[in-house]
């Protein structure tokens, strides 16, 4: 049973703003991601909820109780670091052990909560290594049981995949979402990864430069992000971004009419996904003439990069079985309802 | 970095002590250098800048720290060519590399002034083993500690003995810790180990070989101890450092004023020695140097 | 290049053909064993020393027992000998040293690790001044030259009535110390990731106890570094063993020195010498291991 409530948070270092008034609630059970580039601030943030640092202005509570001058070990959260940060000194079983013996808990109960943990992990054969002696998958599991033997009230994560290498993070990351499934705990995980943000996330917190962007469901996010920084974020490849112009509830990219405008009129920057963009004869309006200058099959599909008539680039997300070479040209437009529009001087969302 | 209340319980003991032990006497010392104590008269008054014009044309205090930096500067010039030099033969795996290592390592662990009454009877006109092996090669006996020449030489022989092995450890560990790269490239461009040395190892040592040099100008600017053991500043005053006579001067004789005001100059003279020092060594040594090419 | 040359060698790049090398290698290990011989000569001399008795000094030099003289340990007896009997009975003088190094030692590295962690982990202000000052403040301390302090501290201890005292000379010696210990240990401790205090912070660890039970054990060949070398400094000390102490305290190195001057045996003298640095040398030894293995620093990276 744990909500974290953020209100009105700032940090300052020296003139510097890393976090700009920050207002976010994390309900009970609930696993939020923090995501955003680097220096967006969502580390500082997930440290502050910590208690490893603290705000300059505002207030964090955790189910209620304000933890202005509460330490870190007294705030029952647990944590698990990029770096992995296990006790050199310390074979697994001890790494494991640690917090609880600190905290004085009986040897036969943490003995117990020490083995379940492992065996929950699979790292029960690893118990008597010391961390240099894995590899980094292998310390990462730990790292996370050394968080799951505490039994916090919140999981912090930071980064806990970011050093690892492709395979083993897709591997950890579905680790993770399962134990999340199964124990039902009150989460927050910071990441610059959006795939791992949205496959992980019930509510998703897009952060730039110390602010928050938009706060979402993953699906929200991509199918209506409120400006241009969020939907370029958000999905890989990322969205294609066109000038066009909008005039009597028709936007135009060039001379050729790709959907409804709504109520904007003039310039305008049009937001395409790769995935929305269809070739000949599957799309209904009209149509974008497009060089293709490289086809990069990827397995499940094909990434074709184009540039349209106007000189602009365009990415183009095609099913595994479209025969596209380099020097053809294609017709694409946009599938019904999947044209973002966003303002180009502040890059709100216009439609 | 950790952010806490506590922080303040982790530095300020040190902090506190170090004050307590070093800051304040060097305070008193201020004091001490403006009043005339001394064996008549153990008080502290005040008696001005007397000290200090007393100290300006004392010739003997100045004698001895020309002394002092003629001797400083012919140890640390041996001391960091052999110790390099060393370095440099030990870098590379050689066979009874440890067994060099540790005998060559052994000398700035020992008691300085313990070794100093060793060699002081190495140095022995008549009985001691250094004029006998020379006499092997028919040279004839040197008065080591009766002519100012040999006496001032024996001192640096000790000191070059003692502390080139502080040298030869940095700077091993120094060239232990360069990066492989640069070597390949040097390799890779042809580059002979004439070549290598000048262009890669001596530019990528500079940053280290400074901080040698300057701890060891710090360390034997203090030089006094062997000095004391084996020749008490002779003959007549050609071996006296400035820590030597201050401790005459101070200790012995009790001039307690007129010493602290020469200590507050000795003291002065060094920082902006050292800081010259510091700051010309680096221009010229890692200034200059670009990005290591050959 | 010759293959059998060891891998390292070629890789640092000096490719030599083989007469040049074979004259290299000969030289080089000339070299070595020369500055050998020069490091063990004052110990090889007194060692001989000490076991000679009157005719195998006055006559010259002379250096291989049974040969060129007849040895005898009258020169080690000594050490143990009263000084009525002609002895000078230094197990006084070396329990002194003992105590008071080893006291000086543990305070200092109490203080001094302490401070290098706080240095290495918190932000301290002191008007402009940052911990890079801070630290630089207690290195610098090192500059201080002992005969400059020698005065002031004779005036104060005396006021105190800590002059002639262990705890005197404790005091003084912590202060040379300090700065070593912190030169050392902020280095160490920087190599020493912080998110580690973090994790133990989170674990359930105060902050003095992130230091004790995670940091500190990770350190550990920091803390024999400094440790080493604190003893070396402590023990070898003779200025202010000199200056602030005579009667009630006497510690080893100034009782060998007025040995000097008191025209006692060159025997009794090279044995007191040769017990006096014997711990001394064996430290040479520890030290070694890690002081060669790289820079002080990157011992803990895993």
């Amino acid at each position: 049973m744990a909500e974290v409530v953020v209100s009105g948070v700032f940090k300052r270092f020296g003139p510097v703003a890393a976090l700009e008034e920050i207002d976010l609630t994390v309900h009970d059970n609930e696993f939020v991601v923090l995501v955003g580039p680097s220096g967006s601030g969502k580390s500082t943030l997930l440290r502050i909820i910590a208690g490893l640092e603290r705000q300059s202005e505002g207030s964090v509570a955790i189910d209620g109780r304000d933890m202005a001058g509460i330490a870190p070990k007294d705030r029952d959260v647990a944590m698990v670091f990029q770096s992995h940060a296990l006790y050199p000194h310390m074979n697994v079983f001890d790494n494991l052990a640690f917090n609880q013996r600190i905290r004085g808990v009986d040897r036969k109960t943490v003995d117990r909560k020490v083995r379940e943990v492992a065996e929950r992990l699979e790292i029960t054969e690893l118990l008597r290594r010391r961390p240099r002696q894995m590899s980094g998958g292998q310390r990462q599991r730990v790292a996370i049981g050394r968080a799951l033997v505490r039994d916090p009230r919140i999981f912090l994560f930071d980064e806990p995949l970011s050093n690892l290498d492709a395979e083993l993070r897709v591997r950890l990351r579905t680790v993770i979402k399962r134990l999340h499934q199964e124990m039902r705990r009150t989460s927050v995980y910071v990441t610059h990864d959006q795939v791992e943000a949205m496959t992980l996330a019930d509510r998703v917190v897009v952060l730039r430069d110390g602010r928050i962007e938009q706060i979402g469901a993953p699906d929200d996010l991509y199918e209506r992000p409120v400006n241009g920084f969020v939907a370029g974020f958000i999905g890989s490849p990322a969205m294609n971004f066109l000038q066009g112009t909008a005039a009597e509830g028709v936007v135009r990219i060039g001379e050729t009419e790709t959907g409804a405008a709504g109520a904007a009129s003039g310039a305008v920057i049009v937001g395409i996904r790769p995935e929305d963009l269809l070739p000949d004869g599957a799309a209904d309006r009209g149509r974008l003439r497009a060089l293709v200058t490289l086809v990069e099959p990827m397995g499940a599909d094909t990434l074709v990069f184009c540039t349209t008539d106007e000189g602009q680039e365009l990415t183009v997300r095609l099913p595994r079985y479209t025969a596209v070479h380099e020097g053809e040209t294609l017709a694409l437009g946009p599938r019904e309802g999947a044209v973002h529009l966003f303002d180009p001087e502040t890059g709100q969302r216009l439609n | 970095m950790l952010d806490s209340r506590y922080k303040h319980i982790f530095l300020l003991p040190a902090l506190l002590a170090l004050v307590a032990i070093i800051i304040f006497p060097l305070i008193y010392t201020v004091r001490l250098s403006l009043s005339g104590w001394d064996v008549n008269f153990p008080e502290l008054d005040y008696i001005g800048w007397d000290n200090y014009a007393r100290a300006i044309t004392d010739g003997r205090f100045w004698d001895s720290m020309g002394t002092l930096y003629l001797m400083v500067l012919f140890c640390i010039v041996f001391e960091y060519l052999l110790g390099f030099g060393l370095a440099l033969l030990l870098w590379k795996d050689v066979r009874a590399g440890r067994f060099f290592r540790v005998l060559f390592i052994v000398p700035m662990c020992v008691t300085p002034v313990v070794m100093a009454v060793v060699w002081r009877t190495i140095f022995h006109e008549t009985l001691g083993p250094l004029n006998d092996v020379l006499s092997w090669f028919g040279i004839p006996a040197v008065p080591w500690l009766s002519k100012s020449g040999p006496a001032f030489a024996a001192v640096v022989i000790i000191d070059v003995w003692q502390w080139t092995s502080f040298m030869f450890i940095l700077l091993l560990a120094g060239l232990m810790s360069l990066p492989r790269e640069p070597y390949e490239a040097a390799q890779i461009d042809g580059a002979g180990p004439i070549r290598t040395f000048v262009h890669v190892t001596f530019p990528l040592m500079a940053p280290i070989t400074l901080g040698a040099l300057i701890i060891r100008l710090i360390e034997s600017s203090k030089l006094m101890e062997t000095i004391y053991a084996l020749t008490s500043g002779g003959p007549g005053s050609s071996t006296e450092t400035t820590s030597y006579l201050l401790y005459i001067r101070g200790l012995r004789e009790f001039q307690i004023g007129y010493t602290a005001s020469l200590s507050i100059i000795y003291l002065a003279i060094m920082i902006i020695a050292l800081t010259i020092f510091a700051r010309s060594m680096s221009r010229l040594m890692i200034g200059r140097q670009g990005p290591v090419r050959v | 290049m010759s293959a059998h040359e060891p891998a390292r060698e070629r890789v640092r790049g000096i490719a030599m053909s083989g007469l040049k090398a074979d004259l290299y290698r000969v030289l080089k290990y000339a070299a070595l064993i020369a500055w050998a011989i020069f490091v063990v000569a004052p110990f090889l001399w007194a060692l001989s020393t000490s076991f000679k008795s009157d005719p195998g000094v006055v006559g010259g030099a002379t250096y291989i027992p049974f040969l060129e003289y007849e040895p005898t340990v009258d020169g080690w007896t000594a050490l143990f000998r009263d000084t009525s009997s002609g002895g000078i009975s230094m197990q006084g003088p070396y329990l002194s040293s003992l105590v008071v190094s080893l006291i000086s030692t543990s305070i200092a590295l109490f203080l001094g690790t302490l401070a290098a962690y706080g240095l290495s982990r918190f932000t301290f202000r002191a008007g402009p001044l940052g911990n890079n000052d801070i630290t630089f403040f207690f290195i610098s301390q090192r500059i201080m030259p002992p005969a400059v302090l020698a005065i002031p501290y004779f005036l104060l201890l005396r006021f105190t009535g800590l002059l002639d005292t262990h705890l005197g000379l404790i005091l003084v010696y912590v202060a040379m110390l300090l700065p070593i210990v912190v030169w050392v240990m902020v280095d160490f401790f920087n190599t020493v990731p912080i998110e580690l205090d973090e994790a133990a912070l989170i674990d359930g660890c105060n902050p003095i106890q992130a230091f004790y039970r995670i940091i500190l054990p990770n350190c550990a060949p920091g803390m024999v570094v400094a440790t080493l070398l604190c003893i070396i400094f402590s023990w070898s000390d003779f200025f202010f063993a000199l200056t602030l102490t005579f009667a009630k305290v006497q510690l080893l190195p100034p009782t060998i020195v007025i040995l000097n001057s008191n025209k006692v045996p060159w025997w009794s003298l090279s044995a007191s010498a040769l017990v006096s640095v014997l711990p001394l040398v064996i430290i040479a030894f520890v030290l070694e291991r890690y002081l060669a293995r790289g820079t002080l620093a990157g011992v803990i990276r895993e």
